[in-house]
């Protein structure tokens, strides 16, 4: 608890500068949202005048972030000038799609990883170790977008087992929603495997070196169980590290994968935002990304002290 | 506590084993001959500096050394814990030789610092070995890990069985490791600088407690250590090792009274004593260990020795029984004939 009261200070802090930072850089783009809205050609000056007003855009820009700040803290990101949908509203009706496909992206990249960098830190620079390197790298060279489009032509067009695109959500039916997730998950999955791999691979070889491997060895334990049980969570912190970090940004890193699949997702709802200068739910997603990530990074932290007493009792 | 000799088979019976490790270096000339045996309720006391290859002579008994790491071994290790016939654990395949570590040998760490899993609790460490060996449930576990930390004094047992390595002080970590050495009963406990890393105060402590298990368990046991003073009141027999070999084996108190090889001389000499008056300079040996990748011909104490002749550094000395005395031999060329002028064996 008393990392809480330490870190909350930062948490705020950051949280305050990057809604700031984000107000600032997307008010400040070139083009005027009210001629954006109203359409470039033949509108007279009184009309665009009459829609800035309305909008509050004659306001300072100081005043109209703290306003719109005040409003994002309770709950409310305001409403789309292109749709009259509210921002809050949009990404919490997406935000289940992006939440599964990260989640099942990440335990896909743990459940290959973590077997794959025993084994390779096991047998730590023989050929096996090697080979899986070398995929590894080449997994980790693709890049996301290309990952997706080989998936589908693969399992999609080539095998038919799953669609290529589209969503079926979890309520209508789980199987169809677990087909409809499996390929972009896996094209999510693909790349943070290998990173995932790399990263325990050098942190196992490492804590293998340890007296108290050596130790266990001599107690007679097998091999198995000296990986799993004595050499695995010591070895796991930049590994949970990072996968905090893409958790955290899950929503940022799913914006190609699900315009690609289709998806009805967070990311493809910025995308789009972005491509229609929708400037307020661009600042509004924006914002929620910034702080998904915090406070992702924040648990994370706390779930240091899981791995290792030596934290949980320092406190 | 000197032991009878017993007309039972030996525990262990090392013969010319010799251990070659790869190093980016080259070959490592790690364990070079070495020739032992060992019974049960015996201590064998092997004394060496750093890098003389006594851990990895140790390890290499254990079976711990990694598979990638050893270029080859050969000679033979006979082990024999309760039922002949005695097997040579060089040959026999890893797989079996795991069932031997725990129940029927084990090991203590120089420090207990490090030698602990930082993230378990001291009831999964202390139980996992009984648990696989054994197969007492997890109940009984718990009891015997109880019984074994009381055995080995720590107080308050059932309270710190489920504390982390991290809650317990150095003298008690070892302790704890002590404990999970003796869990199965082992035949043989290699002990390899079992006080190095502790006080001063606890290192006694830790040497005493050793001794009584040891009796209370009959167990043979090696105690490792660089200080001729730890094993002089505690070993049967004291195998002093250098460069990867046994310079000279005999008795404890054989040793001290008539050693003969000039290597062993100069380790006696550095033990400072408490009879010499203050500010005496200790008498340290000069220069360096030999490096063991690709070693010179001749002996390797030579450079380091004050009685070298041209032909120590040419021929390599071969060991030799002193004459009359089957279990002191030495390996040199020119041994020592007359007692050390110092008397003050008793340390």
């Amino acid at each position: 608890m008393r990392l809480l009261t330490r870190k909350l200070p930062w948490l705020l802090g950051t949280l305050f500068a990057v809604s700031f930072f984000t107000f600032m850089l997307v008010s400040l783009l070139p083009g005027d949202p009210a001629v954006m809205i109203l359409g470039a050609g033949g509108v007279s000056p009184e009309a665009v005048a009459q829609l800035r007003l309305e909008l509050g855009l004659d306001r300072p820009l100081l005043v109209r972030y703290f306003d719109w700040l005040g409003n994002a803290l309770g709950g409310d990101l305001g409403r789309s000038p292109m749709t009259g949908q509210s921002v809050t509203d949009a990404i919490l009706s997406r935000l289940p799609v992006t939440i599964q496909l990260g989640v099942m992206a990440i335990l896909i990249a743990l459940v290959l990883a973590i077997p794959l960098a025993m084994v390779s830190a096991y047998f730590a620079g023989s050929r096996l170790d090697r080979s899986i390197s070398g995929v590894g790298f080449a997994l980790m060279s693709v890049p996301g977008f290309m990952m997706a489009i080989f998936l589908i032509l693969i399992f999609a067009v080539g095998l038919g087992w799953f669609p290529a695109t589209g969503w079926v959500p979890l309520s209508v039916s789980p199987t169809a929603n677990l087909r409809s997730a499996i390929l972009p998950a896996m094209s999510l999955a693909m790349i943070e495997l290998a990173l995932y791999m790399r990263l325990l691979r050098t942190d196992l070889i490492d804590t293998l070196q340890q007296d108290y491997i050596t130790l266990a060895r001599a107690k007679g334990l097998p091999n198995w169980l000296i990986l799993t049980r004595h050499a695995l969570r010591p070895s796991s912190f930049s590994l949970m590290t990072v996968v905090g970090l893409q958790l955290g940004g899950v929503i940022s890193g799913a914006i190609i994968v699900e315009e690609i699949f289709a998806l009805p997702g967070v990311g493809r709802l910025l995308y789009q935002s972005i491509l229609q200068r929708d400037l307020l739910m661009v600042q509004g997603i924006v914002l929620f990304i910034a702080t998904a990530y915090v406070v992702v990074n924040f648990l994370v932290d706390l779930c240091y002290s899981l791995l290792d007493p030596r934290v949980r009792y320092a406190e | 506590m000197s032991h009878a000799q017993t007309d039972t088979q030996p525990v262990l019976q090392v013969d010319e084993l010799t251990v070659r490790l790869n190093s980016s270096q080259g070959l490592v000339h790690a364990v070079e001959g070495v020739s032992f045996a060992l019974s049960r309720g015996q201590t064998l006391g092997i004394v060496g500096e750093s890098g003389s290859g006594k851990s990895v002579m140790a390890r290499s008994l254990m079976g711990l050394l990694p598979r990638r790491a050893v270029a080859f071994s050969a000679g033979s290790v006979m082990f024999q814990a309760d039922q002949p016939p005695a097997r040579d654990l060089l040959l026999m395949p890893e797989k079996q030789r795991r069932h031997l570590r725990g129940p029927a040998m084990a090991m203590i760490f120089q420090d207990p610092m490090t030698a602990l899993n930082p993230v378990l609790r001291l009831s999964v460490q202390l139980t996992e070995s009984v648990r696989q060996h054994v197969g007492l449930d997890r109940q009984q576990a718990r009891i015997r890990a109880i019984e074994l930390l009381g055995a080995v004094g720590i107080p308050d047992a059932s309270r710190r069985i489920d504390q982390f390595p991290h809650q317990l002080s150095g003298g008690m970590r070892q302790r704890v490791v002590i404990a999970i050495a003796l869990a199965c009963n082992p035949s043989l406990l290699i002990a390899d600088e079992p006080t190095t890393a502790l006080d001063v105060t606890v290192q006694k402590q830790i040497l005493d407690l050793l001794a009584r298990l040891q009796r209370e368990h009959d167990m043979a046991m090696i105690l490792i250590t660089h200080d001729l003073g730890v094993v002089a009141s505690r070993a049967d027999h004291i195998a002093v090792m250098y460069a990867g070999r046994v310079v000279e084996y005999a008795p404890a108190k054989t040793l001290f009274t008539a050693m003969k090889h000039p290597y062993t001389e100069a380790l006696f000499n550095s033990i400072p004593r408490i009879n010499d008056p203050s500010h005496t300079r200790l008498q340290a040996i000069p220069g360096r260990p030999p490096q063991l990748v690709e070693p010179a011909p001749g002996c390797a104490f030579a450079p380091r020795c004050q009685y070298a002749q041209p032909r120590c550094w040419q021929q390599t000395p071969p060991v030799v029984a002193v004459d009359g005395e089957d279990d002191h031999r030495h390996a040199c060329f020119y041994p020592i004939s007359e007692t050390p002028a110092r008397e003050d064996a008793d340390v």
